[in-house]
């Protein structure tokens, strides 16, 4: 059997996935239809139950290789520390899912304005150039891809309050 | 002739021009900045490129795949950060050189074989596309499910010492692929009642939330390293004249780079392994590597270069993406209605062509920009990995919003973003993810379609094609199941 050098993190990874694998194996019943004759390849449970199947045994194969591994290796504190770990991130994506928020409502240009300002002073750039750098990137990102490129980005509602001409001109642009 | 002088017409476009510009110029500053790599850089474009021509699109994309390994070369040489996951064996003798004070040697090394081995698998490219021609429209059902399951099979026994987690990756990410409505009967599979799980998980969406997002935020919640500005000592022709003397390697490593591009779930890193373990094989000095040895750059290097244009062979003649990056390529074929396969080449090969012209553009003037722009490019390894981080979390958002304006799309993203985090931190791979998720539908598909002709489960290998994929499928895992056993046994008698 192939060990790998023991990393701390992996028995709670494998303890989450085979929790996943089981929930699905569970499921495959009630979230699968089977049909009376109608041939097995064409049952739309079928390839689903492959798939969960082939999950469970190399999840339950490599739960034993880590189990192998954590015996001579791992700590549990290692462990719990490496899941709390996996926390850190969660700030950042409420940050992007508030600009995801925020775009419909204040708009495109002002949304990553704010995006990039309030990060970079978040992360620990407060020097003048580098909140003039980090505005002109997303400066640079709005205009390169919703100037030119024209992608399909809705526009703010705050656009509505703007004087017709300037309205029209930021729906479009920015 | 006719069919040559149709793509230049295609390759001719101003328009075609730009986009080549930008993707291999992008390409070459994406490649060089620690953190980024291609597959960042492309899931973000991917949906941008949706409202362009198809040969637009294509081209920046391909412009970005196949010059960031250039570009990856510098900080690898320079310091000891390699600049795309694939450019990490540049760093064994290209950073011993830059501490030997030979930087500019070891770049310009770095530059022609790249080059070398660009060009010489465009050449292999071109001359194979008439054998491809004939050979793919043999392809039925059985031989393309066959080929899928080639491709799954490889990309698992590929990640050495890995293969457990990457097979039951490849089986999460075909799972992913099945959720929502199924085309046959029109059930509902793994929704739980949500309306937002019917369309089910879109790749882009799940792409850029493993590469990009989760990049995004390992670089958000590490550290800034500090990096001291290097400096180019040393001429050019050094270099050049070095690479001369060590072509057969250049050339051989590109050979490598081509085979294993062509087969599906192997891609770069076989190919610089082998190459590397090859070139020290024939050197007359095999102890100077990993210290600083010419030849280890360029195997490294013609081998990984070789590999893009190699890896379109599968995914143009069948269809069947061998790795992330053209999985994320095949997304584009199909929005823009090319399907790739055996039809591709019986009634579109004007567009191969074309294809092929532009890959062979984009690998002239990325050395063009190189060798002009090394010094100016040095500035970009400085950029804060936090403020990259920003960054990339930015075009993250351009990335998955437009897809369909859905802020599910974005908590969708969000939670492979995090998914994707926890198996960098793990040190686990995410590419089988991604072709689990893509080989996955196609193998869907062809297994239903095959069942016509289906009698028993021998008919799935009673063509000769699909019996030899199998053949191939059952060596590849005996001689995989041959090494794992030799390991085991070696290490019980020490």
């Amino acid at each position: 059997m192939e060990k790998k050098e023991y990393q701390a993190g992996n028995l709670v990874f494998v303890i989450i996935m085979l929790l996943f694998v089981s929930v699905l194996l569970i499921s495959i019943p009630y979230q699968t239809k089977w049909f009376d004759n109608v041939p097995l390849v064409k049952q739309p449970r079928l390839w689903p139950t492959f798939c969960i199947v082939g999950m469970t045994l190399f999840s339950v194969f490599y739960s034993f290789q880590i189990w192998q591994n954590y015996k001579i290796k791992g700590k549990i504190q290692s462990e719990l520390k490496e899941f709390q770990s996996w926390a850190k991130p969660f700030e950042f994506v409420v940050y992007f899912l508030l600009y995801v928020w925020l775009v419909p409502l204040a708009g495109y240009l002002l949304s990553t304005l704010l995006f990039f300002f309030l990060l970079t002073i978040r992360e620990g750039y407060r020097t003048l150039s580098m909140l003039l750098i980090s505005l002109a990137t997303g400066f640079g990102i709005v205009v390169a891809f919703k100037s030119l490129l024209k992608v399909k980005i809705s526009s703010g509602a705050i656009y509505e309050y703007l004087p017709d001409g300037w309205s029209t001109f930021f729906m479009i642009y920015f | 002739m006719d069919v040559i002088l149709s793509s230049f017409e295609i390759f001719l476009r101003w328009d075609v021009w730009v986009a080549i510009l930008i993707g291999s110029v992008g390409g070459v500053i994406i490649g060089a900045i620690p953190g980024v790599g291609p597959a960042v850089a492309i899931a973000i474009l991917l949906p941008a490129t949706y409202s362009m021509d198809p040969i637009i699109g294509i081209t920046v994309l391909l412009g970005i795949y196949g010059s960031a390994m250039y570009g990856g070369a510098i900080p690898a040489i320079l310091i000891n950060t390699p600049g795309t996951p694939v450019n990490a064996l540049t760093t064994y003798d290209g950073y011993s050189m830059t501490k030997d004070n030979k930087a500019r040697r070891a770049i310009t090394l770095a530059y022609w074989s790249s080059f070398t081995g660009g060009i010489f698998s465009i050449i292999a490219l071109i001359f194979m596309t008439s054998l491809i021609a004939k050979v793919a429209p043999l392809f039925g059902s059985r031989d393309i499910l066959m080929a899928a399951l080639l491709g799954l099979v490889l990309v698992v026994i590929s990640h050495r010492k890995q293969t457990v987690i990457a097979g039951m990756l490849v089986f999460f990410g075909m799972f992913i692929s099945t959720v929502g409505m199924e085309s046959v009967k029109y059930t509902k599979r793994f929704t739980f009642d949500q309306s937002w799980l019917l369309s089910g998980f879109d790749l882009i969406t799940v792409l850029l939330g493993l590469f990009a997002v989760s990049q995004a935020l390992i670089l958000l919640t590490g550290n800034d390293k500090k990096v001291p500005m290097p400096s180019l000592k040393g001429g050019k022709h050094e270099g050049f004249f070095g690479f001369i003397k060590y072509k057969t390697v250049a050339i051989i490593s590109s050979c490598m780079g081509v085979i294993m591009g062509i087969i599906p779930g192997v891609g770069e890193f076989l190919a610089q392994f082998f190459s590397y373990n090859i070139a020290r094989g024939i050197s007359k000095k095999p102890e100077r590597f990993g210290k600083g040895a010419p030849e280890g750059i360029i195997a490294a290097e013609a081998a990984n270069n070789a590999v893009p244009a190699a890896a379109m062979i599968p995914l143009l003649a069948l269809g069947i993406p061998g790795e992330a990056l053209t999985a994320m390529m095949l997304s584009v074929f199909y929005v823009h209605s090319i399907i790739p396969g055996p039809d591709l080449f019986e009634n579109h090969i004007d567009f191969v062509y074309g294809l092929y012209e532009s890959l062979f553009i984009i690998n002239i003037i990325v050395m063009i920009f190189l060798l002009v722009a090394t010094k100016s490019l040095l500035r970009i390894i400085q950029i804060p990995q936090r403020f990259l981080g920003i960054t990339i979390l930015g075009l993250s958002f351009v990335g998955v919003y437009t897809l369909r304006n859905s802020f599910v799309d974005c908590i969708m993203c969000a939670f492979f973003g995090i998914f994707g985090y926890v198996l960098k931190k793990l040190d686990l791979p995410i590419v089988p993810i991604i072709l689990g998720m893509v080989l996955g539908t196609i193998m869907e598909q062809k297994f239903r379609a095959s069942q016509a002709r289906i009698d028993n489960l021998f008919n799935y290998i009673d063509r000769p094609i699909s019996g030899t994929i199998f053949a191939i499928i059952v060596i590849a895992l005996s001689i995989h199941f041959w090494v794992v056993w030799r390991q085991y046994k070696k290490k019980e008698t020490n």
